[in-house]
């Protein structure tokens, strides 16, 4: 799922200090489950922020709504009523979200609460670990189920640099080397000759990103 | 001034109907006499004993220490007990693969070396599975350096002939305690009941520890029956020191009856045997189990009993009792309290054939789950679940399908929720409400 | 500033703050004048918001009376109340209100008079703070 963490107080505190009444809005799905987002941490980021202001003199009203998934055009609009009612919206939930709102409610401003930071897997309760940069034409099948792109710092695609050692990266001491790990997996597969394949270089301007926004179409399922 | 953090709830809880069945890991001294209290009360009973055959560690023993009897005779008398009851099935080479469910509702897949999968749905699940035990390590060469339950064997064979180790008379024998498992009292208590047979046989006998542990019934009065019968008790702080002489072993301490360190004189045991008490170990196969019935592992790898405040044969979950060596290396006599305190538990939960939750509850509101798996991870008391997801997980085998274990949220069962609240506070969705 | 008294809002977990709290009447002992009690079943009901939300909305410190360590009823209650008092102190940080307004204290059932000294100290201590300023009356 989309993984994400709150940003700095201060730099809330600073874009929303011309105005005194705004919507704070979460999102009931990735960022609740990485406790970025949800409900609560947003209930939380409102009373802080109201007890910053309040301090400073300049008290900040703030309405609180988490509809179950930010991302939603009906979830959307559902916030219409009270957009009226606020100068500025500050959605913590992940970007899809603030960009939803900002493509429904057009004369209202709005601010990002968290940094959207990576798909990723829970590894332990409160850590969270990057598996996936959605590029758009997955390997998996030829890196025993690990990923080279969202896990190598060089996003190598046939075998390791010269920088792993004992099975860590150069880039990040704490970090295992991805190489290492398909290398292990797929030793304890039997599945070894799989790495003699040659992965060749990622159309990066066809699949992914680098040409643009993408998009997805089913024609079958348009109404 | 007082706030409430309860919400109160008008309609009362459902009751939790419990059928009279019980599931025992484990088939020794401890499972078995609480299967025979329980079966007396009309309980059905299921023993899922690993081996092949019942006992587990008591096959070691042959003498109580606070009563003449025979061990194995009163096992032998006890498992023929278990047999001739309608009420106790017992399935050997058996291995708990699942534990699913809560108080009322469990269920049990318990797979046994003929390949065959049994799923039980017992209203209580009763832990025994013991503990190991392991050579100590100076009993490594195997001369003239036995194990405490080798001894006791040797005992049990020369009943009231003179006593022989490898065809030569034994005369003189020193135990060496507290080598391993300085913390349990079961050294201190097989060797002075082991010294006091000895000198009925006319041996010399010395017991050499680091603390005699007396803290068991009737222990004081036995140390002192060995002292009036002439066994020597020596005090040591710096491991003894154990080598071979030309007949025999030697045990070598420093005399702590002089205060003084550096006036203290070396004492020299002369035996023809030494004994030293084995090493008792959690049993590896714990954490395993400890994994598939969510309960809490302790240190060393034993299984930890829910708070010490309260009774120590409650686990972390509800329905699920500890009891005997799984929890801590102990003297039989304590095993068997322990199996004791069990039945009364079982009984006492099971009696009526309901459960009413009385302690307040939490309660999951299934729209504002995100199933983030927080709380499931979290419940101390592995009271909560997801059991939707995890009936459509591909990995594990698909448990029965009704409606009633089919939910698109984490729910916490009434039934296993001791109502502390933790869940509650940790929900980063705050869709659980505690209820009075 | 003298007539300054400090509002205290003390959770209490109903396996120790209370009893001890209890203990405290029962001895007659002194309490601060301006207090607010908020009985909990365990210190781990606790909600990071619940901290915040008593600070907001009126309180000048916030106290929580929970059982020692590895003496939860519940096993792991005060071990994840520490963790959510630690990040309501990163909050209060970032906010820029003093840490002394919000501690854990340890008690068991029959502490009654450290009950009412630590209630008495953190008054006095509080009265030196001043108003908490970010509370909204």
């Amino acid at each position: 799922m989309i993984k994400a963490e709150q940003k700095p107080f201060e730099e809330i505190l600073e874009y929303l200090a011309p105005y005194n009444k705004i919507l704070l809005s979460g999102c009931g799905a990735c960022v609740t489950v990485c406790h970025a987002g949800g409900e609560k941490e947003g209930a939380l980021l409102a009373s802080a922020l109201r007890m910053a202001r309040q301090k400073i003199g300049k008290p900040l009203e703030i309405l609180e709504s988490t509809p179950a998934r930010q991302c939603e055009p009906e979830f959307a609009q559902e916030l219409s009523d009270t957009i009226g009612r606020v100068q500025a919206i500050l959605s913590v939930s992940c970007g899809v979200g603030v960009q939803t709102l900002a493509r429904h409610f057009p004369a209202t401003q709005i601010f990002p609460g968290v940094n959207t930071t990576f798909l990723g897997e829970t590894v332990a309760h409160g850590v969270w670990e990057e598996r996936c940069q959605a590029c758009g034409d997955c390997i998996l099948e030829k890196t025993a189920g690990i990923c080279p792109i969202a896990r190598c710092a060089k996003q190598l695609l046939n075998g390791p640099c010269g920088g792993s050692s004992n099975g860590k990266c150069e880039i990040k001491r704490e970090t295992d080397c991805a190489w290492q790990l398909i290398y292990d997996r797929s030793k304890s597969l039997g599945q070894l000759h799989r790495l003699t394949e040659i992965i060749p270089a990622k159309q990066w301007g066809v699949q992914s990103r680098d040409s643009g926004p993408r998009r997805i179409v089913r024609e079958d399922l348009k109404v | 001034m007082y706030r409430t953090v309860y919400k109160s709830k008008t309609a009362a809880p459902a009751p939790i109907n419990l059928k009279p069945e019980v599931l025992i890991m484990g088939g020794g001294i401890v499972g078995m006499t609480v299967a025979r209290e329980l079966a007396r009360e009309g309980v059905q009973v299921v023993i899922a004993e690993k081996g092949e055959t019942l006992g587990g560690g008591a096959r070691d023993l042959h003498f109580f220490y606070d009563r003449p009897a025979d061990v194995q005779k009163w096992m032998g008398d006890l498992i023929s007990t278990l047999e001739g009851e309608g009420n106790i099935h017992v399935l050997k080479g058996a291995k708990l693969k699942r534990l699913d469910g809560q108080l009322g509702r469990f269920q049990a897949l318990v797979r046994t070396s003929d390949g065959m999968e049994r799923t039980l749905s017992p209203s209580a699940v009763v832990v025994a599975t013991g503990c190991i035990t392991r050579p100590a390590e100076a009993m490594s060469d195997g001369s003239r350096c036995i194990g405490s339950s080798e001894m006791e064997k040797l005992l049990a064979e020369s009943r009231d002939l003179p006593l022989t180790w490898k065809g030569q008379p034994v005369k003189t024998v020193t135990f060496i305690l507290d080598l391993t498992n300085d913390d349990i009292k079961i050294h201190t208590v097989n060797a002075i009941k082991q010294a006091v047979i000895l000198r009925e046989k006319g041996c010399q006998v010395a017991v050499v520890a680091r603390d005699l542990k007396v803290s068991a019934s009737g222990i004081e009065l036995l140390y002192r029956q060995a002292r009036e019968k002439g066994v020597l008790f020596f005090k040591y702080d710096e491991p003894p020191v154990v080598s071979h002489t030309g007949d025999g072993i030697s045990v070598e301490i420093s005399d702590m009856t002089v205060l003084r360190k550096e006036e203290r004189e070396t004492v020299s045991l002369l035996s023809d045997l030494v004994i030293i008490g084995e090493t008792f170990a959690a049993d590896p196969e714990t954490l395993e189990l400890c994994r598939v019935m969510k309960l809490r592992a302790g240190t060393g790898g034993v299984l930890m009993e829910d708070n010490p405040q309260f009774l120590r044969v409650m686990s972390n979950r509800r329905g699920i009792f500890l009891a005997g060596g799984c929890r801590f290396p102990q003297v039989i006599t304590e095993s068997l309290s322990e199996a004791h305190a069990v039945v009364q538990e079982v009984k006492a939960l099971l009696r009526g054939g309901v459960y009413t939750p009385v302690n307040p509850v939490a309660e999951v509101d299934p729209p504002k789950c995100a199933v983030c798996y927080t709380c499931v991870r979290l419940c101390p008391h592995a009271a909560i679940g997801v059991e939707r997801y995890g009936d459509r997980n591909i990995y594990s085998a698909p448990a029965e399908k009704n409606g009633d274990t089919l939910w698109g949220a984490a729910r916490v069962d009434p039934a296993a929720c001791f109502g502390c609240g933790i869940c509650v506070a940790e929900c980063p969705a705050r869709a659980i409400t505690l209820y009075q | 500033m003298s007539t300054f008294e400090p509002k205290i809002v003390a959770f209490c977990c109903e396996q120790s703050g209370l009893p001890a709290l209890e203990m405290a009447k029962t001895l007659k002992l002194k309490m601060p004048d301006n207090l607010e009690l908020v009985p909990v079943p365990c210190s781990g009901r606790i909600e990071t918001l619940y901290l915040l939300k008593a600070l907001e909305s009126g309180a000048d410190g916030v106290v929580v009376f929970a059982c020692y360590e590895e003496n939860c009823q519940y096993l792991q209650g005060n071990v994840r109340l520490k963790s959510r008092v630690g990040y309501a102190k990163q909050i209060m940080t970032k906010i820029g209100l003093e840490g002394e307004r919000l501690e854990i204290f340890h008690v068991a059932t029959n502490s009654g008079v450290k009950f009412s000294e630590f209630l008495m100290q953190k008054a006095d201590q509080l009265r030196l703070l001043g108003p908490n300023l970010g509370k909204i009356a």
